[in-house]
């Protein structure tokens, strides 16, 4: 405790004055935490993965819904008749993409749950057996 | 304890968010941007058209807002530190018809208030809509574009359609990114503090063995001994052998040393040199829980959990059988007391144990001595704050607990200690005097001062 009264965390104000901590040692930190995380790393590794399919496919959607518009405007414009077939497919696919959207991110948060609890566990039972160790003051 | 409770919080919660959201943000701009290009570069390249432009505002109102913001806060904490002091000042501020002058100062810091107030919410509630504007004005802009494209048939409209909607989106993943990486920040000084802790200087837990002295016949030996809470020693070094029954008395004044002697003696602290050994054995090469049962202590401020008299009283040792702990409160002259308490011996003690006197606090805690039984006995200031009937009682209860046991008792108040097998007197971390009573006062030396200066009304 006497550590952290001598070099007290920096806080910053940021544009609209609400106080944003700074850690000091920004990557010694990360470095530390990213070993304790070490033994989730699996599942750490399948929510960025699933993170990022997540996200690829909500990048994707848009696309694909105006490859429907131009279908349909093409259709139209051309007078041959809208294809309704191609338009099916490419709906059930964007139906299938916002399903999967779903799937990754409910994947995502339930992973990085677990990693989290984990390592709070191991946290907050290296804190407690170090109480045991540190002089009464 | 924040620590532990709230930094920890603090790193799961954080955790669970941002380090997914920072990866996913990441992505999404990137596959926007590159959705976006795609398309269209030149569209592209009037969307951004959008980031310049958002800084040159910011950099020319922020500053504003900023200076305006600090003086802002300066005034609310003047006018704040104000009103708290009126407030609390009241009946001085009113005896002394001061409430006029108290208004007008009022007043003029609370106009202050309110002009930079105005100032800096204007400028600072001018921000967004300004950014707004700008935004729509791009987007109106790539529609212009956008839309003579699609007639010359360079883009499909369905691209177009899906490019409007990327680029009004195009804000969403960096305004992700930033708030998870204030997250992301926040959790790491966190995780810092944590480790910190983690890394704080432990107790050493010695590996090697200290050398015993078995023949040793006294009960407590300090053997020159060395100590200082920084590296400037307090205790430089300190020599004394208690022999078993012994009650020895420090004496000395404020800062002299006689509660860090206690605590090198519990092991709250460690010893730089030297050694301290009970019966014998270093005890640093105990555990230190085995040290603490072997003495028991009576502090300076009479800690009283809240719970009942009768588990405050059994704090001292959890197995004692109930006969046991009536039998302590009784020695203590803690019984009488207690029965006439609402409730016995099941009075509920609230927090601050107000609802008995600090003499009767002691007496409790006395009784838990007892009940802990222990071959060693420290008393730190026991007799202090309270009536002299009172005290009596607390005399004799000490007494009563003192005998047979070896004892060091800390005190202010010589009256205490006259019966002492010996009395050490300290200054700056070294013994000064050693004697009984009589022999002290023979000496005439710093012990008959302290004496004199507390008895000096009866000598006068």
């Amino acid at each position: 405790m006497s550590a952290e009264q001598k070099k007290p965390t920096i806080e910053q104000k940021s544009m609209f004055g609400v106080a944003i901590a700074k850690p000091r040692n920004m990557w010694t930190t990360s470095k530390r935490l990213i070993g304790v995380m070490k033994k989730s790393n699996l599942l750490i590794l399948l929510a960025l993965l699933s993170a990022i399919t997540g996200t690829v496919m909500q990048v994707y959607t848009p696309e694909r819904l105006g490859a429907v518009i131009t279908i349909i405007f093409d259709g139209l414009r051309h007078g041959v008749g809208i294809d309704f077939d191609a338009v099916l497919v490419i709906l059930l696919t964007v139906v299938a993409m916002i399903v999967g959207i779903f799937i990754a991110n409910f994947l995502q948060q339930r992973l990085m749950m677990l990693v989290a609890q984990k390592v709070t566990y191991t946290l907050r039972n290296e804190l407690k057996a170090k109480m045991n160790k540190v002089h009464v003051s | 304890m924040s620590v532990a409770s709230n930094d920890v919080d603090n790193i799961v919660t954080n955790l669970q968010e941002s380090l997914t959201t920072l990866v996913s943000g990441i992505v999404l701009l990137v596959g926007f941007f590159w959705m976006m290009i795609s398309i269209s570069s030149l569209l592209t390249g009037i969307t951004c058209l959008f980031i310049p432009c958002s800084a040159l505002i910011v950099g020319i109102i922020s500053p504003k807002v900023k200076k305006d913001t600090k003086a802002y806060y300066e005034l609310l904490g003047e006018l704040n530190t104000q009103i708290e002091e009126t407030y609390q000042g009241f009946v001085v501020v009113k005896s002394f018809n001061g409430e006029d002058a108290a208004i007008v100062k009022f007043d003029d810091v609370n106009e202050n208030l309110v002009k930079k107030g105005e100032k800096s919410r204007f400028f600072g509630g001018m921000l967004f809509p300004i950014m707004g504007l700008v935004q729509k004005i791009i987007y109106v802009l790539i529609v212009i574009v956008g839309a003579v494209n699609v007639l010359s048939g360079a883009i499909f409209i369905g691209d177009m359609q899906a490019f409007l909607q990327y680029s009004s989106q195009f804000s969403t993943p960096i305004m992700k990114i930033s708030k998870s990486w204030g997250n992301f920040l926040a959790m790491l000084a966190s995780a810092e503090r944590v480790f910190s802790m983690l890394d704080a200087e432990e107790m050493m837990e010695y590996r090697k063995e200290f050398p015993n002295n078995d023949a040793e016949t006294a009960k407590v030996v300090f053997d020159h001994v060395k100590f200082g809470y920084t590296d400037e020693p307090l205790i430089k070094d300190f020599c004394m052998e208690v022999q078993d029954g012994q009650m020895v008395a420090i004496v000395g004044h404020t800062g002299a040393g006689k509660t860090t002697l206690i605590n090198l003696l519990e092991r709250f602290y460690e010893i730089q040199d030297g050694g301290i050994r009970i019966d014998g054995t270093d005890i640093r090469n105990e555990e230190r829980g085995t040290i603490r049962r072997q003495i028991g202590m009576v502090l300076q401020d009479t800690w009283l959990f809240s719970g009942t008299v009768f588990n405050n009283i059994k704090y001292g040792n959890e197995n004692a059988t109930d006969e046991q702990i009536y039998a302590a409160a009784k020695a203590a002259y803690a019984d009488d007391f207690i029965q006439k308490l609402p409730d016995g011996y099941n009075t509920v003690l609230n927090e601050d144990a107000d609802n008995i006197s600090q003499g009767q606090r002691q007496l409790i805690t006395i009784a838990r001595a007892f009940v802990s039984n222990p071959e060693i006995l420290i008393l730190d200031e026991a007799t202090s704050n309270v009536d002299s009937r009172t005290e009596m009682v607390i005399q004799s209860a000490i007494k009563r607990l003192l005998k047979g046991r070896t004892s060091f008792v800390v005190a202010h108040r010589l009256s205490t200690i006259y019966d002492a097998d010996r009395i050490l007197v300290m200054a700056k971390g070294d013994i000064v005097e050693m004697g009984t009573h009589k022999e002290l006062l023979e000496q005439d030396g710093v012990y008959a001062d302290i004496y004199n200066s507390q008895f000096a009304q009866n000598v006068a």
